[in-house]
């Protein structure tokens, strides 16, 4: 066998509609995607702000490998802090929330503020003039590195880069309009869970930018007729090509007899049950479902009525762990509230649409262990552009997840 | 047979039924107007409304079914459910309030068993022509994060 990356592809000649199976199976780009993409020029995902609505509210995290303390301060502002003490490099918090009014290392004490800032170090003047820190021991220099803060429609993005456009343009102006309309509302936090996927992260961010697999993969979707690839819908994708949004329109999405007797296109199969997937008009587009993918970790679920966030934590090359919270509003009738719950069914690792995402990119793992590196994945479907299309027999958006990726890795 | 000794065998053949792989069969351990739910303990102790799911009725738990055998893709796998003995926390009129703790093993067709969730059930079960049945179920995990997904019944 060779030594795949001792053949080294060339990140910045890659070919988007080619893409070598080494990327997901060899670690030896793990180092430099912790570095370039969630270190890097990027907005990464790391949480809502209602999950820390208070002053001293924390939750603990990972951007990539590195784990973060996400907090609102004192003064009401959002910051993310490096959750890694200054003195020896250990968790300062590790509950995975609470609430603080400073932040104190378990192991010898060290105290920092809501900003990073070391405030105290313990045993500083020493025991009867004995030991402690010395003279020259600058605390300024030894804070919790803080990060650049975005948040936008009540999501928070994080970046260690200190050159990062405003978030809206990071976006771009679609993808920025299409989350505002989904959760740019006073939304309540319905429910929470996480997913243990045994496959790179990268298979799984290109699984949610593939529209052409939603209705041959997941089969209850097509058997009862939620979205099929005759449907109208289309790729929304970024001026910059690195996010996108597959949408699936019904002009009579709400007139029932869709849904008559649902028959199945397999003939013995019906639903006992309807009200699971009867939706209630929320938007005033005629969008019935629709997945927008962030570069490089985020992801925004609307499949019917059931809303959600979706955050990527990369967890080695083989793992992935994927952290959903199920949204509704803090205006939802009872009769809206109930029919989310219902329509709950449908999504997350026991959801009737969607339970396949927990494997599939496992399959793939599985089937690309050790490459040559000339093994590759076509990615053709809809030609080999990057760009919006009314179309969802496409590849288009997977494309553009690569085009964002050569880019901060040449970085 | 006592009550207690008539729980602890109703909730055996329940778990007997999903590990011997008699799936269609596993809607009848309920009422029509069942509610079954599996959630995680970090959503239950939040009072959040949303698990991982939440079958209101029998025709949607019937449904759920459906999906597993003739839509759902997966690979093959069983379970193997171990409960604790029930304990009966209250009894209202015919209504009986039991829990019981459960470890569920998985094993994948050419790998290993190992531990897939451990949780414990809250039920209300009621008799109904002196057979037991559930009217409500709420199986809450002990952790939040499952392993690449839940198709079969817990």
């Amino acid at each position: 066998m060779s030594n795949t990356h001792m053949q080294t592809i060339d990140i910045s000649a890659l070919n988007t509609s080619r893409i070598p199976y080494a990327l997901h199976s060899d670690s030896f780009y793990e180092a430099d995607e912790q570095r370039k993409i969630f270190e890097g020029n990027t907005w990464v995902f790391c949480g809502l702000e209602i999950e820390i609505p208070k002053q001293g509210d924390y939750k603990t995290t990972w951007i990539g490998s590195t784990p973060v303390i996400v907090l609102r301060d004192l003064s009401n502002n959002i910051q993310v802090l490096v959750n890694r003490c200054a003195h020896k490099g250990s968790l300062i918090c590790y509950k995975a929330k609470g609430t603080v009014d400073s932040l104190h290392c378990p192991y010898h004490n060290w105290i920092y503020d809501l900003q990073g800032n070391l405030k105290k170090v313990a045993f500083a003047a020493g025991v009867r003039g004995k030991g402690g820190i010395p003279q020259d021991f600058n605390y300024a220099e030894h804070s919790l590195r803080a990060l650049k803060v975005a948040t936008f429609s009540g999501l928070i993005f994080a970046s260690f880069s200190e050159t990062m456009p405003d978030i809206r343009e990071y976006l771009g102006l679609g993808v920025q309009k299409h989350i505002e309309r989904t959760v740019g509302r006073k939304m309540k936090i319905l429910g929470t869970y996480k997913q243990t996927m045994h496959n790179n992260w990268k298979l799984y961010m290109e699984n949610t930018r593939d529209s052409y697999h939603a209705s041959l993969l997941h089969v209850f979707f097509t058997t009862f007729r939620l979205n099929r690839l005759d449907m109208e819908g289309g790729m929304a994708i970024s001026e910059n090509g690195w996010n996108s949004i597959s949408y699936t329109e019904s002009v009579d999405q709400f007139d029932d007899s869709v849904y008559d007797g649902n028959r199945s296109l397999k003939a013995d199969v019906s639903l006992a049950d309807p009200s699971m997937v009867k939706q209630f008009k929320e938007f005033e587009d005629n969008i019935v479902s629709s997945i927008t993918s962030v570069f490089p970790n985020f992801i925004l679920q609307q499949i019917g009525n059931s809303l959600a966030v979706r955050q990527l934590i990369p967890k080695g090359v083989n793992e992935s762990e994927l952290v959903w919270t199920l949204l509704g509003t803090e205006d939802d009738t009872d009769e809206e509230h109930l029919a989310r719950l219902k329509q709950s069914n449908l999504v997350g690792p026991a959801g009737l649409v969607s339970l396949e995402d927990g494997i599939i990119g496992s399959f793939i793992q599985r089937g690309i262990q050790h490459p040559e590196a000339e093994d590759k994945a076509v990615i053709r479907m809809g030609g080999d552009e990057v760009a919006s299309v009314k179309s969802r027999v496409t590849e288009t958006a997977v494309r553009g997840f690569w085009k964002a990726y050569s880019s901060c890795m040449q970085d | 047979m006592n009550l207690i000794e008539e729980i602890s065998n109703f909730l055996q053949s329940y778990c007997d039924c999903i590990d011997e792989q008699r799936y269609e069969e596993w809607c009848n351990f309920f009422i029509d107007s069942a509610r079954y739910r599996v959630t995680t303990a970090e959503n239950y102790s939040a009072n959040y409304p949303i698990g991982l799911i939440d079958c209101m009725g029998k025709a949607m738990m019937q449904d759920r079914i459906l999906g597993l055998l003739k839509a759902n893709v997966f690979e093959p796998h069983t379970y193997r459910h171990i409960l604790s003995f029930p304990i009966i926390t209250n009894q209202l009129d015919s209504k009986i309030f039991v829990k019981t703790s459960f470890l569920i093993s998985r094993t994948k067709q050419g790998a290993g068993a190992s531990l897939f969730v451990s949780g414990f059930y809250s039920d209300e079960l009621v008799k109904i022509e002196n057979e037991l049945k559930i009217a409500n179920r709420i199986a809450v995990l002990d952790s939040s994060l499952i392993d690449e997904l839940i198709v079969l019944p817990i």
